[in-house]
């Protein structure tokens, strides 16, 4: 039966642009799913096995994927930060800055529509394409030199050996098809639920602070309408698993910029804009969710707010561009129109965002590098 | 594999243009037309990587980083009007269900990236006729532009052409460094403005198609060849400077003001402009 199902991806692949749905895991494979969360989407074509994601990891952490060999996609997205760099924006394997701050990983099964905001990726084999051929900025830099990629992958290592046994119907076992597969595949893995605010769901009263729990009401409070846009398991209404019929693949104007009055974003980094070229994309990205904030600083799609209370001074000002220009962006989100907070309260609603860190996510062995030391 | 990668082949097939029979100019002594040359030129000397040419406006200093196309729906016109197809032959390499590759970098000098083998003919067939037009589409069609480029077979399979982060492919690259933007400056035409479709990476449609249709007097008898002419293309264009904080030269963004002179000698619109005349290609 399998070439038919082969036969059925390379068809819709051919023609229609569309991709296969989504489907269970591969059988037997465990998700180890955290208390609570929903089986993530698979694409069809890409069922979960072990050996996918340990072959996903050790390509994950692997400096060969850089074409200069001095990067990884974990130089940018680093174990102890929830997989992100520290950075305002990401840093390309030749140097060249990305204008985007490189995202976390907590939890990317869940997410839609990868990148900041481009609905045009929904699978993260699609996006793993652009890390690793990008131009606009190089990040890995093998646009054009992928073969050299393969080579490297069929002579180094053991790579031959864990391509031809994670992709055994796949011929030639190693390509961008089965790279991007096992990425995908160890990514989808990065589960993250077992934080503070976790185990106080699950039952664990002394799990959150009274100061945590006040600021938790704040968040859900029609006063701050955090909720809206962080909802959910994940703490982002951008969330999709395989239980979901239709995904909603929301975008949002938090109000960061407005440069003309008219609510423009800096050229070039304008959100939904530059993919759709409709106005009122302008400034619209993805929520992502809140989970491990503490560890993921600096803050927004550019990096351009330091620290989690200068955040929350942004939306109680009802978006940083208001307080620049003494007017609310007309694409600013109508959820983002400022709110009031005492010292107290500040503390609190910092407290509840301070829950959301998973220490056991940061240190997990199975997400680690498995060359020993990190790049 | 043997067997999809039969059936994908019958599958590609069957998405491109059906193939017809020619029938211009039936009982005149003409001979199949197999092959339609290309030739890349700045001005009058010939295009190639490794070389320096004075370029744009003001001229400046320009050298050649990577140039190649995709080209489709290839029509041959006859004095009586009547519109043959030139059915590309697949070739495995450059030409692929009615697709084809232009490559005229060689990886020579500043090239690097490029590959070694160019293309500058391509193959199929039209039955012999008297004609007197070519046309074709610079681009990827709709239909093949949005697949899972990953999993694509060439000439659709090429990373330097890849387009990911708008769904799709470049239709043209054509990259160099100049004196002011030693760094370089990039033209990557292609389709924006893609508004997703329902199934996961698929897109519904696209606001600026982008993909220029050329028709030129042609007579394929009497050896013409197409000529694209780099210093025609940048006429207009100050390749020395870009605006801040937008693609370092023209990669089709819509608000991008280095691509208002180049959309217009492609004959595209672009933003208040019209759509009009391409002046890039010519035949010699």
């Amino acid at each position: 039966m399998r070439w038919w199902l082969a036969l059925g991806v390379v068809v819709l692949a051919a023609c229609g642009g569309m991709a296969p749905g989504p489907a269970d895991a591969g059988p037997g494979f465990d998700w180890h799913l955290p208390k609570g969360f929903p089986t993530p989407t698979v694409p069809a074509d890409n069922p979960m096995t072990d050996e996918k994601v340990e072959l996903g990891r050790r390509l994950f952490y692997d400096v060969r994927l850089s074409k200069n060999r001095t990067q990884a996609c974990a130089s940018c997205h680093e174990q102890r930060r929830a997989f992100t760099d520290g950075r305002p924006v990401g840093i390309g394997s030749t140097g060249e800055a990305h204008p985007r701050n490189a995202q976390g990983l907590a939890n990317v099964a869940y997410v839609p529509t990868l990148t900041w905001a481009n609905p045009l990726l929904a699978t993260l084999e699609r996006q793993a394409l652009l890390p690793l051929l990008g131009e606009h900025p190089v990040e890995l830099g093998f646009a054009g030199a992928e073969g050299e990629l393969f080579e490297r992958l069929a002579t180094e290592g053991d790579y031959a050996e864990r391509f031809a046994r994670a992709f055994p119907d796949e011929a030639p076992s190693i390509s961008l098809v089965t790279i991007t597969r096992a990425l995908a595949a160890f990514q989808r893995t990065l589960l993250s639920g077992n934080s503070p605010y976790d185990r106080w769901v699950n039952g664990d009263a002394s799990a959150l602070s009274d100061s945590a729990k006040r600021g938790l009401e704040l968040f859900n409070s029609e006063a701050l309408e955090c909720y809206h846009c962080h909802a959910g398991f994940n703490f982002s209404d951008s969330v999709a698993h395989a239980g979901t019929a239709a995904p909603e693949t929301p975008f949002h104007n938090t109000g960061l910029y407005n440069l003309d009055g008219n609510g423009a974003y800096p050229a070039g980094n304008a959100g939904l804009f530059d993919i759709t070229g409709r106005l009122g994309d302008m400034g619209r990205f993805r929520a992502p969710s809140l989970r491990n904030l503490t560890v993921t600083a600096p803050y927004m799609h550019d990096g351009s707010i330091a620290t989690l209370r200068d955040v929350i001074t942004h939306y109680a000002q009802g978006g940083r561009s208001k307080r620049m220009t003494g007017a609310l962006s007309p694409l600013q989100s109508d959820l983002v129109r400022g709110f009031t907070l005492s010292a107290q309260e500040t503390d609190d609603l910092l407290a509840f965002l301070e829950s959301l860190t998973d220490a056991e996510f940061l240190s997990n062995p199975a997400f680690s590098s498995p060359f020993g030391t990190g790049p | 594999m043997t067997r999809s990668l039969v059936a994908s082949l019958l599958v590609l097939a069957a998405c491109g243009p059906a193939p017809m029979t020619a029938d211009g100019g039936s009982g005149h002594a003409h001979t199949d037309v197999t092959q339609l040359t290309f030739k890349a030129r700045v001005g009058t000397q010939d295009f190639a990587c490794g070389q320096t040419y004075t370029l744009g406006t003001p001229p400046t200093q320009y050298r050649p980083r990577d140039f190649r196309l995709y080209v489709h729906d290839v029509v041959l016109t006859t004095e009586e009007g009547v519109d043959v197809p030139f059915t590309l032959t697949d070739d495995g390499a450059f030409q692929k269900a009615g697709v084809a590759l232009l490559d005229f970098e060689n990886r020579a000098g500043e090239c690097s990236a490029g590959t070694e083998a160019t293309n500058t003919v391509l193959r199929g067939l039209a039955a012999g006729g008297h004609y007197e037009k070519l046309s074709f589409t610079v681009g990827v069609p709709f239909a093949q532009n949005h697949q899972d480029a990953a999993a694509a077979a060439a000439p659709l399979n090429s990373t330097a052409m890849f387009w990911n982060w708008n769904g799709g492919y470049k239709f043209v690259k054509i990259d160099g460094l100049t004196t002011g933007l030693p760094m370089g400056h990039n033209l990557h035409l292609g389709s924006t403005g893609c508004m997703a479709g329902a199934a996961p990476n698929s897109v519904a449609s696209c606001t600026n198609a982008n993909r220029p249709r050329v028709t030129l007097t042609f007579n394929p008898e009497l050896g013409a060849a197409v000529v694209l002419d780099l210093a025609r293309l940048f006429e207009g264009s100050n390749l020395d400077t870009n605006t801040a904080m937008t693609a370092p030269g023209c990669m089709s963004g819509a608000t991008d003001p280095e691509c208002a002179p180049i959309f217009q000698k492609f004959g595209l619109p672009f933003g208040p402009q019209p759509a009009g005349t391409q002046s890039v290609f010519s035949v010699e």
